[in-house]
């Protein structure tokens, strides 16, 4: 008797190439391609394939990553990634066109210094000032900063609203009167003006390149989307600052690490009502942590009402990152009817939770974990829903 | 999540997620960008099961939204930007005729379909079938199917294009950039 056994098939063979197949499989396919001459005929083509594709796609590779060089070293990807990761979190930053990680690197610096020598009231109108690009720190920077009678640069609008500013208009001479210092320039600390100094002189060149990356952000908003400008801005200004904001951050070493330490949102439990926090949505909610506490069990729900054809759910921390908003999570349904239907839930803000099925963009529930009607306004395919905690079973 | 493990993050992956973007993108600014985002989004995760798969997730998700807001319009800059960059700087590696071959390479990549592309793209940077079945939302039975469509249309596009020429190959998503 005669087997005709079939000849492997293209996605079998690539699999084993690849090292993807059990090694019973394994072992099926390579008995199978030194038996059969067809086979290894289409394993060695397969081998050609795998082997060329690579070689095609290295020469990819040559693209060239920009006009400095030294622009995309790790280093100071990952200097900015920590100094973004930082200062994003800043409430009184708002403007989130003003990406540009020369920008963020520049407010976390500012910022740090803010908190070191500026009293409380002083901190929002002076960042948020700047913020805006209002007053180039730069200009008010002067090396002598320590001398109180230092010649002033020109006309600071923002110094006027801080009590720092007022300050050094009492305390520096005639000259600061009019035209008040840098407001960090005036610290009440004697100590901690030289360091500021230094610190302020690498800020402000920090400031004006991010400035400068921020008008141009803002410039191409308003204009309509420039991203390749952008771009360049900020692989320009990423560049520069990622060194100078290197050093700063030493410096302000202890005044980042409490900045990040204040800054970290408060970890949030799925089966706690999470306290309220920043309303963008877009921001990935704190309650996205998957937490390794054992606390954080699933939570679960009984819905009533809903469109989709759940009752009983249960909400998991666990993370699905295949929508592009990675604050998804996976839930199930485990009522009476399509038990283990793949559901995706997020929390919207702080009392309201969104669930839908996976993998579709259709219709969706929102409930709130505090009894009250959920908001859900003309968006599509949200229907609101009220919701009972249950206890898992 | 912890500056150590944010560390441990960037070095096993940031350069391959870098290396993948640009490839899928053509341009290594926008790729930097785009790690740059992921990251962050890693960072407010305490921790991350099936690391690499998650990250390569976000970052496929990220890029195809945006590049479904901007594909016609970023092309178009792009050019530009290149002009601007050649106007202003050479570069020293590239020779002409490595250029060409990347010419080439893109335009076969291109020509594929978008799901295999990511699939081979993810594959070079040494993702498993399950990494890449998890990412991508397939069957892990289904990838080496993907991949060998993939790495089989690459090549013949490549080798049509070199034969011809550098005509465009037809074919692919060219509205799912």
């Amino acid at each position: 008797m005669t087997d005709r056994h079939e000849h492997l098939d293209e996605g079998t063979i690539h699999a084993w190439l690849d090292g993807a197949l059990p090694p019973d499989e394994s072992a099926r396919v390579e008995a199978q391609s030194a038996s059969c001459a067809e086979c290894a005929a289409l394993v060695a083509e397969a081998r050609g394939l795998v082997a060329a594709s690579s070689r095609i796609l290295s020469s990819l590779d040559a693209v060239p990553a920009g006009v400095i060089p030294g622009s995309s070293g790790s280093i100071d990807q990952l200097a900015a990634l920590r100094a973004r990761h930082g200062s994003r979190k800043r409430h009184w930053w708002t403007d989130r066109r003003i990406v540009a990680a020369a920008s963020v690197v520049f407010v976390a610096g500012v910022s740090t210094m803010v908190w070191r020598v500026a009293p409380e009231s002083a901190r929002s109108p002076i960042a948020e000032q700047m913020a805006d690009g209002v007053q180039p720190l730069s200009d008010s920077v002067s090396p002598t900063a320590t001398a109180p009678t230092a010649p002033a640069p020109p006309a600071n609008d923002m110094a006027n609203e801080s009590s720092l500013a007022r300050e050094a208009q009492g305390r520096g001479a005639g000259a600061a009167a009019d035209r008040p210092a840098s407001p960090f320039v005036a610290s009440p600390v004697d100590a901690a003006r030289t360091i500021d100094t230094t610190q302020e002189q690498k800020v402000a060149a920090a400031t004006s390149l991010s400035r400068q990356a921020a008008n141009q952000a803002r410039l191409a908003d308003s204009v309509g989307v420039d991203p390749t400008r952008q771009a360049e801005a900020r692989r320009e200004v990423s560049e520069r600052v990622a060194p100078v904001q290197q050093s700063a951050q030493q410096q302000g070493q202890v005044g980042k690490q409490q900045g990040f330490q204040q800054m970290r949102p408060d970890t949030m439990r799925v089966t706690a009502p999470p306290p309220s926090f920043g309303t963008r949505a877009r921001m990935a909610p704190a309650v996205g942590r998957a937490s390794a506490d054992a606390a954080s069990a699933p939570a679960c729900y009984s819905l009533q009402s809903a469109p989709l054809v759940v009752d009983s759910i249960r909400l998991f921390n666990e993370m699905i990152p295949q929508r592009s908003d990675p604050s998804w999570f996976r839930a199930e349904n485990f009522g009476r009817s399509m038990a283990n239907t793949p559901l995706q839930w997020r929390q919207v803000d702080s009392v309201t939770i969104e669930l839908r099925v996976r993998s579709t963009d259709a219709t969706g529930v929102r409930f709130t974990t505090n009894n009250t009607l959920p908001d859900v306004r003309r968006e599509d395919g949200l229907t609101g829903v009220t919701a009972r905690r249950i206890i898992c079973p | 999540m912890k500056d150590d493990e944010l560390e441990r993050l960037f070095r096993l992956y940031h350069a391959p997620l870098v290396r993948y973007l640009t490839r899928r993108l053509g341009d290594r600014d926008w790729a930097e960008e785009v790690a740059q985002e992921v990251f962050l989004r890693a960072l407010r995760q305490d921790s991350l099961t099936s690391e690499r798969s998650w990250l390569f997730a976000v970052a496929t998700n990220l890029v195809r939204d945006e590049a479904r807001r901007t594909a016609r319009q970023r092309r178009h800059l792009q050019l530009l930007a290149e002009q601007q960059r050649d106007a202003v700087f050479e570069p020293p590696i590239t020779s002409a005729e490595r250029a060409q071959e990347a010419a080439l390479a893109r335009q076969a990549l291109e020509s594929i379909a978008e799901r295999d592309r990511l699939a081979l793209l993810m594959r070079e940077e040494g993702l498993n079938y399950e990494e890449i079945a998890a990412a991508l939302e397939l069957s892990v039975g289904s990838v080496g199917t993907t991949l060998a469509r993939a790495r089989r249309r690459l090549a013949e596009s490549y080798e049509a294009l070199q034969a011809g020429g550098g005509r465009r190959v037809a074919g692919g998503d060219e509205h799912d950039r």
